[in-house]
């Protein structure tokens, strides 16, 4: 990917028109959290639906633009480098506030998008309680720290919002945690922080190459495909620094012992937030970095059949010890842990359709992880003070299908979907991962087949011991009482369409987002089949 | 090469009384005693500043050793202001009890 | 064209299912499963039944497609599923010999079974819910045999296991009924992954998906074989063989129609459809047609033990669907693939038939399963008694019924295709006897004798409705009289089915002997005439006298209690298989993620803490302390400068 084929004045031109499509995502964010400030404080009887509904709505505004520029905008252009504008911040350093958009970042920025705007409609009662304000700001930060992780083009900036998400999350955390937080707040913050630290100082030490071979400071993310000339010592320790910050955020086995911790001790929104879209940013880090010119070559050694099996023991791994949870929060992290081994075995396949099953899996992971934990909203108490120290305990619902159709019915599709059955968006992901590692790498394949059936074993699992059997053999009282509001009923409906559409026609989805991964592919000369 | 001459033995007794009075600072107890062993420190260099302006035949050295009479006044001037309020503080002088910052 | 009416077949279930999966949200609970389930069962039956006139149509219009020179289909591209670079995944359906025959089964016997449903279900109040997913299930099945390529088939394959699962497990607050539904999923799973491998592998070697494009490929052995054996593994589930059949008899837990609609006519012949699609493949490797031929002649003789000492109405029929699937794919597994595909279609109408019946038993008997608690039902129930009766002798292989006809030319096929042997058709001789046996054992145990139920008037059993014995009758009829489209040669008669089917499938030469008699013919069909009717006979006497087979053979009293235990298989698969799973989950759980891996992540930072307080040390507080190392550190930093 390189700038060299166009001129200074196309490029002025393309930076005029992307700036009103690209500044809303983050503009919008932080205009609503000023708007947030101005409204009234509700106390009470008036809860705080007007900033609930502004939230929805600049939401909607961020979804559907990023679904003009991934459907229509980027495919019309045919761009093979990312569009955007440049502002100075120190360009003495080579940091600028440079954003672009490729059909990459456009595949992430929908689906991430998408997702929060569904997290939205889910969670609306945790916004609209009494200091739910600290909740609906947070969320800004993080829509706008992950909106400008997929955007940035420089390594600095992204640097800036990758870690500025930590944030929202300590805030929330802190406030509404579990009783016992500190501990794996406090894990959870340093493990991630570590691995931007191994981050930081790769950038820094490929700005340190480009200094040296050229005479300018420069951290653009495609002009440092440049920095070619590489022995193998230094290519091992870029490998090896950008996989371990990748993998800790991503939560990847077997860096992921931070996420069920966490995990018990959050709030529902934190989850949520996590599982349907943090991950997300590592899954980015890996696509934008590794299918790269001066992190491929590794790939082909001995290092990407090492990785490669990572991955799929990650996928086993996850299942089986999903299997022995008995929390419910629990139990989602590590079937979590399970989905990204599929997404790393593919990035190591040497295969260019298991690199799209990748893009594909992490997209619709998030939608499949949020329609699963959706299913334990009705179930909770979503009191502000005590909801993340109620007991998510698997064993006290029981027999909910006599009493609840659609419930049933709207769960059994995410599970479903979670067990990556043909028809829905989970098969299409992990089944083009499966099909390209098998055509370059077998064993690894194997060893992720496994995981299939165990995984198939803990979702069944999960799901009948809520929904079959009879209500009586429950521990809970507030079995007997659940309640659905209009909200949640659209939500759910939104998620179960969305499955079953990209399940069946996923190719217009995803297609704008193969433009970049193709012309890689192509010059490298991957295997395509 | 170095030569044990004369202009030597002031070196050596100004290097003997700078250690002294490290060793004093270092190791003893009472703040007043510390500020004496101060003065010592700071009178061996001036006995050395001067050894060495006789040995090379040239004058800053003595010029020097005026500058760092007049700042040893002042300084132990300020030590014992110092330690006087120190010890309307904790109404001893001793070092062992200003450990305050330990750990 | 005429052929976008492929997609109305399976559109029309799904309809059905959804009309009824909603109305079930929507009823009131005070409405009496009667209208529920008429109304429903009505909607249900309508959506199948029309499916199974569009593929009537579909059928005619094959037959009357000329063309001059290669297969013959109807085709129909519903566009790109996935697609990167030159791989290209695409959606289409396309309709053969083969599956046009598939298609009439599945609408057909499926429209029979949901008209009895509705008289089945009419206590229960989850009847709409019923009809929802047993429509679901045929979309899925539809959509698995009219799928133009190997991923569509994988659609239909796992859709029928999700639709088998969520029938199974119907009647969901019982806890048997529940694992019962669980261990069919994960077993079906497990052949799924035998399933992908086979795909994955057949892509590397051959480049294409579609089933359509097999035949002409040129494959070395040994992948031949590996592919093979993927798919024959993802058919020991499905279609139940060893390894992978234990689920079946659990799944009887469902209802009754459900048994006869998915374990015995439609989703076990699955695997059956899909070894006809590989036969280009198949026929490439002898080695895996030898091991697929004796996989299932030790399964469908170990079943047919258990058959025989099994005392619930339905696990007899389940075990003995497991004996007969055996010998389909024996069948294959000597190369009669056609001859296979004959028998799904016969054993499609008499098993239905003998499920259909032994629900209206049962519902009839207010839910008794147990054969030693019933007898003398001939003049309780006449019609089930009767068209039992003929399904009965249809399974047995009586001569002249349907079953006769399709298992006597696998018999035939045995010895006188080049891929079989004396071995096998000895053991599958055997397995026929012992059909017989527990054919006319159900049969006497059930009907005839004396009545061994309860008499109280409220619990005496009563003959079902029409809705349940019409079905009853038409499958009783075909199951008598279907069997003349395979007539062999023999007889003088043009054997339609293979003239059919041949257009799609290669069929191979049958060695001839002589002109008018076809003697290789003739003997094996002797010989099983003989053994069948003979035992029928036999046995009808042995078991009005004698319930249990030991009580009359009294030296085999061990072997029909290892039998009648099913050989232990749940038990030792348990022990082997499933407790070390859970037990290795914990472990994992605990000993490696949180004391290895957690451990160590925490003991990174413990180490910082460490090394942080040893440096605490130098802290002292002490202003000497502090002054003493100033003067030590200058003092080195000064010497550095001598050095």
């Amino acid at each position: 990917m390189n700038t060299s084929n166009t001129g200074v004045t196309e490029q002025l031109m393309i930076s005029q028109i992307m700036l009103p499509y690209l500044l809303p995502f983050f503009i919008l964010p932080l205009l609503g959290i000023i708007i947030n400030f101005f409204l009234p404080k509700n106390n009470g009887k008036n809860f705080g639906l007007a900033p609930w509904i502004i939230f929805i709505s600049l939401q909607a505004v961020m979804l559907g633009i990023s679904a003009y520029l991934h459907f229509d905008f980027l495919p019309a252009l045919k761009l093979t480098f990312a569009a955007g504008f440049k502002w100075n911040w120190l360009p003495s350093l080579g940091i600028y506030f440079d954003v672009g958009i490729d059909g990459l970042a456009s595949t992430f920025l929908f689906f991430s998008s998408l997702t929060f705007l569904l997290i939205s409609l889910f969670l609306g009662k945790w916004f609209v309680q009494e200091k739910g304000r600290v909740y609906l700001n947070s969320f800004y930060v993080v829509i706008l720290s992950v909106n400008g992780t997929f955007l940035s083009q420089n390594l600095i900036l992204f640097y800036l919002f990758w870690e500025l998400v930590l944030l929202p999350i300590l805030v929330m955390v802190a406030v509404y945690g579990h009783k016992d937080y500190r501990a794996a707040l406090m894990k959870f913050f340093i493990f991630t922080f570590a691995g931007s630290v191994a981050m930081l100082s790769a950038f820094i030490a490929l700005a340190v190459l480009n200094y040296q071979h050229f005479g300018f400071w420069e951290f653009d993310f495609t002009s440092l495909g440049r920095v070619m000339a590489l022995s193998t010592p230094t290519s091992v320790f870029f490998m090896v620094a950008f996989f371990i910050s990748f993998a800790i955020k991503g939560h990847v086995f077997p860096f992921h012992t931070w996420l069920p911790q966490l995990y018990e001790k959050s709030p529902l929104p934190v989850i949520f937030l996590i599982t349907g879209v943090l991950f997300n940013m590592g899954a980015y880090g890996f696509l934008r970095f590794f299918p790269n010119y001066f992190l491929w070559p590794m790939t082909q050694t001995a290092w990407g059949d090492f990785f490669s099996y990572l991955g799929a023991f990650g996928v086993v791994y996850g299942a089986w010890v999903a299997l022995a949870q008995t929390d419910a929060r629990r139990m989602l992290a590590y079937l979590s842990v399970s989905h990204m081994g599929y997404f790393v075995m593919a990035i190591f396949a040497k295969n260019g359709f298991a690199l799209y099953g990748s893009l594909i899996q992490t997209c619709v992971h998030g939608l499949v992880a949020v329609s699963l934990l959706a299913i334990f909203v009705p179930l909770i108490n979503s009191e502000t003070k005590s909801e993340a120290s109620s007991s998510y305990l698997l064993s006290q619902w029981r027999g909910l299908a006599a009493k609840y159709p659609w419930f049933t019915t709207f769960a059994f599709i995410s599970t479903m979907a979670a067990l990556a059955l043909p028809g829905t968006h989970g098969f299409a992901g992990e089944f083009s991962i499966l099909f390209g590692s098998f055509q370059e790498k077998v064993g690894p394949t194997l060893v992720a087949l496994v995981g299939v059936v165990l995984g198939a074993l803990v979702l069944l699992k999960m799901f009948q011991q809520l929904f079959w059997g009879a209500s009586s053999e429950g521990t809970s009282e507030k079995n007997m009482v659940v309640s659905f509001s209009k909200r949640y009923l659209l939500a759910a409906a939104i998620s179960v369409i969305l499955t079953i559409a990209i399940g069946i026609y996923p190719q217009p989805w995803f297609a704008p987002g193969q433009t970049g991964l193709l012309k890689f592919v192509n010059t490298l000369n991957l295997t395509q089949r | 090469m170095f030569y044990i001459d004369h202009s030597s033995f002031v070196q050596i007794l100004a290097a003997f009384l700078f250690c002294i009075g490290l060793l004093i600072v270092i190791f003893r107890r009472n703040l007043i005693v510390m500020l004496m062993g101060v003065e010592l420190l700071l009178n061996a260099a001036n006995l050395s500043l001067i050894g060495f302006s006789h040995h090379f035949s040239m004058i800053d050295g003595q010029i020097q050793a005026f500058f760092v009479i007049t700042l040893a006044a002042a300084e132990s001037a300020i030590g014992l202001s110092i330690l006087v309020n120190l010890y309307r503080h904790i109404g001893s002088i001793n070092t062992s009890d200003t450990q305050l910052m330990k750990g | 064209m005429d052929s976008q009416i492929l997609l109305a077949i399976i559109l029309l279930p799904l309809m059905g299912s959804f009309i009824t999966g909603t109305l079930s949200f929507f009823e009131r609970t005070e409405e009496s499963p009667k209208a529920k389930s008429l109304r429903s069962g009505l909607i249900a039956s309508m959506a199948i039944g029309l499916a199974f006139v569009i593929s009537l149509y579909q059928f005619y219009l094959l037959s009357q497609t000329q063309f001059v020179s290669g297969p013959v289909f109807l085709k129909w591209n519903l566009g790109e599923w996935l697609a990167f670079g030159p791989l290209k995944f695409s959606i289409g359906l396309r309709l053969d010999h083969i599956n046009s025959v598939m298609c009439l089964i599945i609408t057909g016997v499926g429209f029979l079974i949901h008209l009895f449903s509705i008289g089945y279900m009419d206590h229960d109040r989850s009847a709409s819910r019923y009809f929802s997913h047993l429509n679901l299930f045929c979309t899925a099945m539809l959509i698995l045999v009219l799928g133009d390529s190997f991923p569509l088939i994988f659609l239909g394959w796992e859709g029928v296991g999700v639709c088998s699962y969520l029938l199974i497990g119907f009647w969901y607050q019982e806890k048997e009924k529940q694992a019962a539904a669980l261990k069919a999923f994960i077993l079906n799973r497990i052949g799924d992954v035998g399933f992908l491998i086979g795909m994955f592998l057949l892509y590397k070697e051959t480049g294409s998906l579609e089933w359509g494009n097999l035949s002409g490929q040129s494959l070395s052995q040994s992948s031949a074989f590996w592919i093979g054996l993927a798919f024959f593994v993802a058919c020991t589930g499905k279609s139940a063989q060893i390894p992978l059949f234990v689920w079946l008899p659990d799944a009887m837990s469902g209802p009754t129609p459900v048994s006869a609609l998915i374990h015995a006519a439609t989703m076990v012949t699955a695997g059956i459809y899909l070894l006809l699609r590989l036969q280009g493949i198949l026929l490439l490797s002898p080695d895996l047609m030898m091991i697929i031929a004796w996989v299932a002649a030790v399964t469908s003789l170990m079943s047919a033990t258990i058959a025989v000492t099994q005392n619930d109405i339905k696990k007899i029929l389940a075990y003995s669907t497991v004996s007969q699937l055996g010998f389909m794919f024996v069948a294959i597994g000597v190369g009669a693939f056609s001859t296979a595909l004959f028998h799904v279609t016969t054993h499609a109408f008499f098993k239905a038939l003998l499920f259909l019946g032994a629900g209206s038993v049962i519902h009839a008997c207010h839910g008794e399963q147990n054969v030693l608690k019933m007898g003398g039902l001939k003049k309780y129930l006449p019609h089930t008694y009767l068209t039992m009766l003929v399904g009965s002798l249809a399974l047995a292989g009586i001569p002249l019924t349907s079953g006769f006809f399709s298992k006597d030319e696998i018999l035939h096929s045995i010895i006188a295709l080049p891929y079989g042997g004396l071995s096998l058709y000895l053991v599958m001789t055997v397995t026929a006897g012992l059909t017989a046996i527990y054919s006319v054992r159900l049969i006497t145990l059930t009907f005839l004798g004396n009545y061994r139920g309860p008499t109280d008037a409220q619990n005496l059993p009563h003959e079902s409705g029409p809705w349940m014995t019409i079905p009853l009758y038409v499958l009783a009829g075909l199951a008598l009289f279907g069997g003349w489209m395979g007539a062999p040669h023999i007889f003088h008669l043009h054997h339609t089915f293979n003239a059919w089917i041949g257009q799609s499938l290669q069929i191979l030469e049958l060695p001839e002997l002589g002109v008018h008699w076809n003697v290789s013919e003739l003997i094996p069909m002797l010989i099983s005439s003989i053994i069948a009717v003979s035992f029928f006979w036999f046995f009808a006497v042995v078991f009005r006298k004698f319930t249990q087979l030991d009580q009359w053979w009294k030296g085999s009293k061990v072997f029909i209690q290892l039998a009648s235990s099913k050989y232990l298989v749940d038990e030792i698969y348990h022990l082997i298989i499933v407790r070390p799973i859970y037990m290795a989950s914990k472990f994992l759980a605990r000993v490696l993620d949180r004391d290895v891996i957690d451990r160590s992540v925490d003991a990174s930072g413990g180490l910082v803490s460490k090394v942080g307080g040893r440096l605490r040390i130098l802290h002292s507080g002490d202003l000497q302390d502090y002054g003493a190392m100033i003067v030590i550190l200058l003092g080195l930093i000064a010497s550095t400068f001598f050095l």
